[in-house]
């Protein structure tokens, strides 16, 4: 796969995030590395093998009933907030 | 309109539980903001989603009622995109394996509307976006949500709407959802595209998101079909894109073009083993199926009720509930209809109060109308009564305390004719020589004295009969 630091920052736009110049080239970089590792999975031979989403062949048929069971606090909720606002946890504004 | 507008409908619609999707958190509106969560819904590491019951059931019933096959093996998967609604960075749904596929809607005019699927998943956190900055609630975040997907099968606004409509009483009736779009419990979005007359390709089509009225949906369908006509009259194409419907000017604006549309990375939920569906359950649900609104109002119609009273009792649940409680207690089923049409509905619409919270007892309601049946109370009474019922009294109460039964016993509104007749001996005169007042100055009078206790048909022919002379 074929990437620079314009491809970093095309990819951070899609996601609505802002990179620094530094923050771009040292991610282009970390693609490097990335991409090796990724490439040493090729060396594995797939033939045959069907890929795997679960780590149990079994169905189960167990579904949960629709009581409560859990509710956690406002407070412990916004425990580790920075910002809030009358209960309500601010972020920066992105607009999808 | 030189070309033929194609529509389909995704129709994203919020389950009635009473916990979420994939945590044992609450299910509110309108609560405190980020106090009906859990560890799960705040995606904290470590924690892991569970199936409820109920969300599935309620899919279930949405499926049957929409006539889809159903994969009665449950699979889960992820949605993988970056946003601040979304802690665990992706939304559990269901891609691969819809419960539901290849149903149907009737519209009604009789078209059949195919359904490509009905699909599970989370809702996302709430968002507020103000001039610099968003705020969040996650109370919202992991609601049970089905998406359901039309075909391209719809042609005009007018279809659009029939189709939101027949599909949001389809699962109001089921009780599967509260399917209030002014709520947020349904949302659409709209996917549009022209062809020329005779042409079976598709145009190119444009997305449309989160449209939460019928008037915007209307609005959006004919903004859109005008906005793409003009681009291809000019010999411009329409480039495939997202837009949303900006309220303020009644237009669609681009959010993102298929360039920058987002890749989703969908691949299986590995947190959620396949679950499999048994048959015994499957056919529980199906044996036990609420009774459609259709069928609701054919049943109305069959007690004696016009097909215009039994469509609005029908176009609100509570309102059809309240009706079937009170002909529980009275065989006066038209005289009930009546009641709940003039009276109870335009109560309601004077107070702006929903038919769910009267005080008003189907059983006050159904003793009133014996009441009145059986000449105990006259109409007049009645409206009086009735007033009192809508604070949630009953009607035998308050027609004691009131003292107001009517008083038939012709003897003493005979006794009564007399005394006005003497009072007034020129009514007589007056009447045979043609004046008709004097019949309504007697049958006052008569009221009158008997405090509006007197049977006013009966005071009414007996006077007629004083003043004839017969």
């Amino acid at each position: 796969m074929k990437h620079d630091q314009a491809f970093v920052i095309q990819l951070a736009n899609q996601l609505m995030f802002t990179l620094s110049e530094n923050e771009a080239r040292e991610i282009n970089e970390d693609f490097d590395v990335l991409l090796a590792q990724l490439d040493l999975l090729d060396d594995v031979n797939t033939e045959n093998v069907e890929p795997m989403a679960y780590p149990f062949e079994d169905e189960t048929d167990f579904l949960r009933e629709d009581v409560v069971s859990h509710v956690i606090t406002q407070d412990e909720a916004l425990a580790n907030v920075k910002v809030e606002d009358a209960g309500l946890i601010v972020v920066p504004k992105v607009v999808k | 309109m030189n070309f033929e507008v194609i529509i389909g409908i995704e129709i994203h619609c919020e389950l009635k539980t009473t916990t979420k999707m994939f945590s044992g958190a609450p299910v509110t509106f309108g609560q405190a903001p980020n106090s009906a969560v859990n560890e799960i819904d705040l995606a904290h590491p470590g924690t892991l989603p569970c199936v409820n019951k109920e969300a599935v059931r309620k899919a279930l019933l949405a499926c049957y009622a929409c006539h889809c096959e159903i994969d009665t093996l449950v699979r889960f998967d992820r949605k993988n995109y970056y946003y601040s609604d979304l802690p665990k960075g992706y939304q559990i749904t269901q891609q691969f394996h819809p419960i539901g596929s290849h149903g149907y809607i009737t519209l009604s005019t009789g078209k059949k509307v195919r359904l490509n699927r009905i699909h599970m998943e989370e809702d996302t956190a709430k968002q507020f976006h103000l001039s610099d900055k968003t705020e969040m609630d996650f109370n919202r975040a992991g609601v049970p949500l089905v998406e359901i997907v039309s075909e391209p099968d719809l042609r005009s606004s007018a279809e659009a709407i029939d189709y939101v409509n027949q599909l949001r009483e389809i699962l109001e009736y089921l009780d599967v959802s509260d399917a209030k779009m002014e709520e947020g419990s349904i949302r659409c979005d709209i996917n549009i595209s022209l062809r020329p007359y005779g042409y079976d390709g598709f145009g190119t089509k444009v997305e449309i998101k989160n449209l939460n009225s019928l008037a915007n949906i209307e609005r959006a369908i004919e903004f859109e079909s005008e906005r793409q006509s003009e681009l291809y009259l000019r010999g411009k194409s329409v480039i495939q894109e997202t837009r949303r419907f900006d309220e303020a000017s009644r237009t669609t604006k681009s959010m993102r073009t298929k360039e920058t549309a987002l890749d989703y990375k969908y691949f299986p939920e590995p947190n959620i083993f396949p679950i499999r569906l048994s048959e015994k359950w499957l056919k529980e649900i199906q044996d036990n199926m609420p009774e459609s609104a259709k069928a609701k109002r054919e049943r109305f119609v069959g007690l004696g009720l016009s097909e215009t009273d039994a469509a609005i009792l029908v176009s609100q649940r509570p309102l059809a509930a309240f009706f079937e409680e009170t002909i529980q207690y009275t065989d006066q089923i038209k005289a009930v209809a009546n009641w709940l049409l003039v009276d109870t509905l335009g109560y309601c619409n004077k107070e702006n109060l929903p038919v769910a919270d009267l005080k008003l007892k189907p059983k006050a309601l159904a003793d009133l109308i014996d009441l009145i049946q059986n000449k105990t109370i006259s109409s007049k009474q009645a409206k009086e009564v009735f007033a009192q019922l809508l604070e949630g009294r009953d009607a035998g109460e308050v027609v004691k305390s009131k003292g107001m039964t009517q008083v038939s016993d012709a003897g003493f509104i005979q006794s009564l004719i007399d005394e006005v007749l003497a009072e007034n001996p020129q009514l007589i005169a007056d009447y045979r020589a043609g004046k008709d007042r004097s019949l309504g100055f007697v049958v006052g009078q008569v009221m009158k004295k008997s405090q509006g206790k007197a049977n006013p048909a009966l005071t009414s022919d007996l006077a007629k009969k004083a003043l004839s002379g017969q």
